[in-house]
């Protein structure tokens, strides 16, 4: 699903990541764990496609990018809510679901159901920016499922929320999971990699280790005793 | 296609913003009101005060001007300080002396301007009477020259030099054209052009610091739609906004409209295209909307003094290069010569294209800029 060899990406003269190799293959849930400013949402947002890697290659289904060709079939849900406070719940779902390229019957059909998949459905047709913090985050990733992507990737999707909803949140990616769907989430909060099929730990822009939650207990005693004993304390 | 998607949502966002669509459509109007009702009550006349005038003269200078007439100098300089009256024409000395108060620099201009108009009227009227006097006298010399030698005195005549009352009337417009008429056209291309470039930047500097450009930059969307899209959306706008101004002006302020409807909207399309590609570029390089009013001053505020409003034939070279590259000199230029002499496409084609380059030329700005946020 995505390939990623030897990825490095620069800013000027600052290395955020650097020399990152990882394969991550369909229907698994993999996350990026690792402590804020690491490099997390600059990898997201070149597997998306947002830059262009200045070292390595990064492919998507096949696709080297950067290229509008796979724009379609990734659902990315990013860090802040990027929605249209003026319009609508439904407002927001539709115009994404059209420069998605769905058409009428199909748009209608998906906008509802992402809503009710995100228990939206009641406050549809009311203005965002009267939503509270856990509808816009609920808002968010319904926009990132309207089109059915078989790839999502979720920058830090259960920051600012609270522990009931994050647990469904948690539920709704292992029901997408069963559906055959990727999912790449970024955190760093331990109980929810522990949920994670794969963990890749990133530090300071290197990708530190890789393995299943309980290789990594296994090998260090904890996730957080990993970082613990890469960093050398 | 795409771009309708995008302009789509431009319009449904501005829709639902009551106070965006106010600004844009009413506040135009309003402020070309204040400078209709401003502009004419303006008077023009001046009061010039007369000391012992010669016959005749008091009635001349009177139909351009206010006339008192004072029984002594020192009555009618008490009037100047008192500013009744903006000038004296002092008969009593040798030749006519004329005081101006000179702290009025329009009433003072005109009454110059007026006097010594009347003065060269008068000097007409006075040299046609000389004339006429000058011929009955050569008229009866001639008489008595016959009496004496029982013979006609053989004389050429000349004819009487008399100019006659000389017939005005204009090319365009009319003799009670207003200033008001002049600024109209040149107000309507300022306004849309500063209502767009605000609205449209900070419309986009919103989706920049919100994300939702970046959101939307995610999906297969072309950059070059994104920018197309806030086009075709604000076009809506501006087409309305046009229309509006147009009904207002033509019906309500009186402003005579000679020329095509349809060209006029085609010129505010262009200028309202300017005004626009340059506020979504203008907002890439303001982190807050604090920082997009501050190039308001740099920006817009010198455009009005380009904008047709001013007479800049005398200025200097230097300003003359800087109308040049200001867009509102060539919407005002086209706008004036549509409404007020009709012009046609032909007359004002090179004013459309300098500003269609300006468009092509910020569009690809943009999408420079846009690259950053997305390369493909």
């Amino acid at each position: 699903m995505i390939e990623v060899a030897d990825y490095s990406q620069s800013f000027g003269k600052k290395e955020v990541l650097r020399d990152v190799s990882f394969t991550i293959h369909k229907g698994e849930i993999v996350g990026l764990l690792g402590p804020s400013g690491s490099g997390k949402t600059t990898l997201i947002k070149s597997i998306i496609g947002m830059q262009r890697p200045t070292g390595g290659t990064i492919s998507v289904m096949g696709e080297t990018q950067p290229t509008l060709a796979v724009s379609k079939s990734i659902g990315y849900m990013a860090q802040a809510d990027a929605l249209y406070g003026d319009l609508s719940a439904r407002g927001n779902l539709r115009y994404f679901g059209k420069l998605y390229g769905l058409k009428k019957k199909e748009l209608a059909e998906r906008v509802e159901e992402v809503l009710r998949f995100t228990d939206l459905t009641a406050d549809a047709s009311r203005p965002v920016h009267l939503f509270s913090g856990g509808m816009k985050r609920r808002l968010s990733l319904a926009i990132a499922l309207i089109h059915e992507p078989p790839l999502l990737l979720l920058d830090e999707p259960t920051v600012g929320i609270d522990p009931k909803l994050k647990r469904v949140f948690w539920q709704e990616f292992e029901e997408l999971r069963a559906k055959g769907v990727t999912i790449v989430v970024t955190t760093h909060i331990m109980d929810e990699a522990e949920r994670c099929d794969r963990l890749l730990l990133i530090q300071d822009g290197r990708l530190l280790d890789g393995g299943t939650p309980q290789e990594l207990k296994d090998e260090f005693g904890s996730i957080e005793g990993a970082f613990m004993r890469k960093e050398g304390v | 296609m795409q771009a309708f998607i995008v302009a789509e949502r431009v319009i449904a966002q501005v829709v639902k913003d009551k106070r965006t669509i106010g600004l844009m459509l009413v506040a135009p109007l309003f402020v070309l009101f204040l400078m209709y009702v401003i502009l004419g009550s303006a008077s023009d006349e001046a009061a010039v005060g007369l000391v012992e005038p010669p016959e005749n003269f008091g009635e001349v200078l009177a139909r351009s001007a206010e006339t008192v007439e004072f029984g002594s100098s020192a009555e009618a300089e008490e009037a100047l300080k008192d500013l009744e009256v903006h000038a004296i024409v002092d008969f009593t000395g040798d030749s006519p002396e004329i005081l101006i108060e000179g702290g009025d620099v329009s009433k003072s201009g005109q009454a110059l301007r007026v006097i010594r108009g009347a003065f060269t009227e008068f000097a007409v009227l006075r040299s046609t009477a000389v004339n006429e006097e000058l011929m009955a006298a050569v008229s009866r010399l001639q008489e008595r020259a016959a009496q004496l030698t029982w013979e006609e005195a053989e004389m050429e005549l000349p004819e009487p030099a008399v100019i006659g009352e000389p017939e005005i009337s204009f090319l365009y417009g009319g003799e009670d054209a207003e200033q008001f008429d002049q600024l109209a056209p040149a107000l309507m291309g300022f306004f849309i052009f500063f209502f767009v470039f605000i609205i449209a930047g900070v419309s986009f500097l919103r989706e920049r610091s919100t994300g939702t450009l970046e959101r939307t930059l995610a999906t297969p969307l072309k950059r070059s739609s994104i920018v197309f899209g806030y086009f075709i959306g604000f076009f809506l706008f501006v087409t309305i906004q046009t229309v509006l101004i147009q009904l207002f002006i033509v019906n309500v302020l009186d402003v005579p409209q000679s020329g095509n409807y349809f060209l006029l909207l085609v010129v505010n399309l262009v200028t309202a295209s300017v005004a626009l590609a340059l506020g979504l570029l203008l907002s890439s390089f303001a982190r807050t909307e604090f920082q997009l009013f501050q190039f308001i001053p740099i920006v817009i505020v010198p455009q009005v003094f380009f904008s047709g409003i001013f007479d800049l034939s005398d200025a200097p070279v230097w300003v003359e290069f800087i109308s040049g590259i200001m867009p509102l000199t060539y919407a005002a230029h086209a706008l004036q010569n549509i409404m007020i002499r009709g012009a046609a496409f032909t007359d004002i084609w090179l004013d459309a294209a300098v500003l269609a380059g300006f468009v092509g030329a910020f569009v690809l700005l943009n999408m420079q800029v846009l690259k950053k946020q997305r390369p493909v």
